[in-house]
């Protein structure tokens, strides 16, 4: 079925789209949510450090790194994702 | 205007998608929009607050994971569509009990494009078909807000659930919608499912992430 058959309207992301915010999920290590945010902060140089949240999952396995962004265009959102996930450390990018 | 974000995060592991659902829930509030997550995950039993682990039958190498949706265990892997309803249920007017029967029906009508009739039971949820078991639903609510949701089997290795009592029941037949149609893929069978359940819930706006 097409995509435009859902009876809703349907809309995409406008660029850029300031405060977009990601949820980045790992395994939690000592430099976990250090390296999230350094690899972020590289692709993304607005990434506004004080916003950053992390939080640790309900048995201490993981950790989600919650920050915002201004997102540039869906180019510059799969540039960050495969950065991410590229390194091994980041499971899921929400 | 009721708005939906609906995300296509394609296979992955269990743990990681539990933990940004409960993060997720845990950080929104009444300005956060609602998101339908599709995905299908890696190969994984899961058992619920209260499953018991007489349900487990034989040792496999699939891990169990303990979570914190209502239920017994069940199964999950690649083939079998799963859709994380994190709905915040107050404000679209419906209780936990309607949302169960809305998506038992947006799985029905689904099930139905592909000439197949199945059903919902009132004392067991999930959706049906013959008797055996196509669909498996486990909510959680918390701050009046939906997670975890449905697994609807399509195209899967199903063996797996001859090692535990699926949801706990004793016997119970699973089969997947390959069994009755030709060449289902999850891909398509999302695209349809979302159409009935955006449909269902009343979005009005539906912002899609691929």
């Amino acid at each position: 079925m097409a995509a435009s058959q859902t009876p809703a309207d349907e809309v995409k992301i406008v660029f850029p789209c300031d405060n977009y915010s990601l949820r980045i999920v790992g395994r939690k290590t000592d430099d976990y949510s250090a390296w999230v945010i350094a690899c972020v902060k590289g692709l993304a140089p607005d990434l506004q450090l004080e916003k950053v949240q992390v939080v640790d999952s309900r048995n201490g396995s993981f950790q989600s790194v919650r920050l915002a962004i201004c997102a540039q265009s869906e180019e510059h959102l799969r540039t960050i994702h495969k950065a991410l996930m590229a390194s091994g450390k980041v499971q899921m990018v929400i | 205007m009721t708005q939906l974000r609906v995300r296509y995060l394609g296979l992955q592991p269990y743990e990681p998608s539990l933990q940004a659902m409960q993060d997720f829930t845990d950080s929104r509030d009444a300005e956060t929009v609602d998101e339908i997550w599709l995905l299908q995950h890696e190969p994984v039993f899961t058992q619920g607050q209260a499953g018991k682990d007489e349900h487990l039958l034989q040792q496999t190498h699939i891990p169990i994971i303990k979570t914190d949706r209502g239920g017994q265990v069940t199964y999950h892997g690649p083939g079998q569509l799963i859709a994380y309803m994190l709905i915040d249920l107050k404000r679209l007017g419906i209780g936990v009990r309607q949302l169960v029967t809305l998506m038992e029906e947006a799985i029905i009508d689904t099930l139905a494009q592909w000439q197949v009739t199945a059903y919902g039971k009132p004392d067991a949820p999930g959706v049906y078909v013959d008797k055996a078991k196509i669909a498996s639903l486990g909510l959680r609510v918390r701050k009046g807000c939906s997670f975890h949701g449905l697994a609807l089997n399509v195209d899967m290795d199903l063996e797996p659930f001859l090692t535990i009592n699926p949801c706990g029941y004793a016997g119970l037949d699973m089969v997947q919608l390959a069994d009755f149609a030709d060449q289902p893929t999850v891909a398509t069978v999302s695209e349809q499912l979302l159409h009935h359940l955006t449909k269902k819930l009343g979005y009005t706006k539906v912002e899609i992430e691929a």
